[in-house]
């Protein structure tokens, strides 16, 4: 049986991928959880981890030496990112918002730019209480681009294990970067209009990356569900589990307890819905 | 002397001032001593980033001395800051209302930057 990397995204904040990936995570044996949320790394808060190693992460940002600078602003007109301006002739990096393309040291004609090193963020691992190997991303405060930080924490990727990915939400470059090479993305939603138009993006963007996708409906309630199965059925998309709108769900939520660990039953839900993606992923694998 | 206001819409004098620096739609740029005026359209309006230090960039690049503005973020500030631009603030009104509030004196000057920095 091939390892599975699946990543779990959303259009919309705040529909529960943390939960979907958490609880996923506790109902598996052999399992690698990593947390691409990286601005808001919040798997943590649920699985109590305690970190036992650190990897900072660098990115290159342009330093300028201002004795050989000559303010002829080629670098500054080059930068689209606004991450240099030209300020009475002297050249002002910003480095948060830099992209670390390289441009303005290649363009500067004197040789004035050198690349140096800027800690961005920060790769955490632990093995938790519950079993699962963690890993997650942080992003240091101010930095515009997590994309590194993401693309770094995807190396740990233990392919001995089935993989599962945190993404970040919305559909811009940081979730691309984390479901980019997943064999598969579970989309979670919620049954509202909001949910509905951010999933429509989500799923937009996974026919365009060409990754399969299902869905799974969180705080999902009988006259209300309706919302996410009318675009699923119309579009062709697996409803793969739903999980209801439940106050004792919540109540676990605040206290950061996974609901799987209170109601271990749900942990064959997931389990089965895991197996059932692998076998049509297989079955897919087969037929081509 | 020469001074930006960030401005709502391009209605001349009477355009409203805008309070966001680098997302404001317009900059009035203003020569206080031949009284003219240019609205200039912010393209940088709408980037993902660094809208802040573009519009820093603009206005220098203007020969403005002084700017006036709800609010400026830390990057706008840095910016502003190392190219000798003051900066001075303003809840609302017209272009007009606030350069002379800004003749009159009685205009707080800002001396440090505000608001978060957008991710």
């Amino acid at each position: 049986m091939s390892s599975l990397k699946l990543t779990v995204l959303s259009g919309k904040g705040g529909t529960g991928k943390t939960t979907v990936s958490v609880n996923m995570a506790l109902s598996l044996p052999n399992i690698q959880l990593l947390d691409a949320d990286v601005e808001e790394p919040n798997s943590q808060y649920f699985l109590h981890p305690n970190f036992d190693n650190e990897e900072k992460i660098y990115r290159k940002v342009p330093e300028i030496n201002q004795d050989i600078c000559t303010a002829c602003r080629k670098c500054v007109d080059f930068c689209e990112y606004n991450a240099l301006a030209m300020m009475l002739d002297e050249v002002l990096v910003f480095p948060e918002i830099c992209h670390s393309c390289g441009g303005c040291e290649k363009i500067c004609p004197v040789d004035a730019i050198t690349e140096v090193d800027r800690v961005l963020g920060v790769l955490k691992h632990a093995n938790t209480d519950y079993d699962v190997d963690f890993w997650q991303g942080e992003l240091n405060i101010g930095e515009e681009s997590s994309v590194p930080v993401i693309e770094a924490l995807k190396e740990k990727a233990d392919r001995q294990k089935d993989v599962i990915i945190d993404a970040q939400p919305g559909t811009t470059c940081p979730t691309i970067e984390a479901v980019v090479d997943s064999d598969y993305g579970i989309l979670v939603t919620e049954p509202t209009p909001f949910g509905l138009s951010d999933l429509k993006i989500a799923s937009e963007l996974m026919d365009e990356l060409q990754i399969p996708h299902g869905v799974i409906i969180n705080r999902a309630e009988e006259d209300s569900d309706y919302i996410i199965e009318d675009f699923c059925e119309e579009k062709g998309i697996d409803i793969l589990l739903k999980i209801p709108f439940k106050r004792e769900f919540a109540h676990l939520y605040s206290d950061g307890i996974p609901f799987v660990i209170e109601y271990p039953d749900w942990k064959d839900k997931f389990k089965s819905v895991f197996n059932e993606i692998r076998g049509g992923l297989n079955e897919e694998n087969y037929s081509n | 002397m020469k001074i930006a206001v960030t401005a709502e819409n391009d209605n001349g004098f009477e355009s409203n001032v805008n309070p966001h620096f680098g997302r404001s739609p317009y900059f009035a740029i203003v020569d206080t001593e031949t009284e003219e005026i240019e609205l200039v359209k912010n393209e940088a309006a709408r980037a993902s980033g660094g809208a802040g230090v573009s519009a820093a960039q603009l206005i220098s690049d203007r020969g403005v001395e002084a700017l006036i503005s709800g609010g400026v973020g830390p990057k706008a500030y840095t910016a502003l800051a190392r190219g000798n631009i003051e900066m001075y603030s303003i809840k609302d009104g017209t272009i007009r209302q606030a350069v002379e509030a800004f003749e009159e004196g009685s205009l707080s000057q800002l001396t440090s930057p505000n608001g978060t920095p957008r991710k």
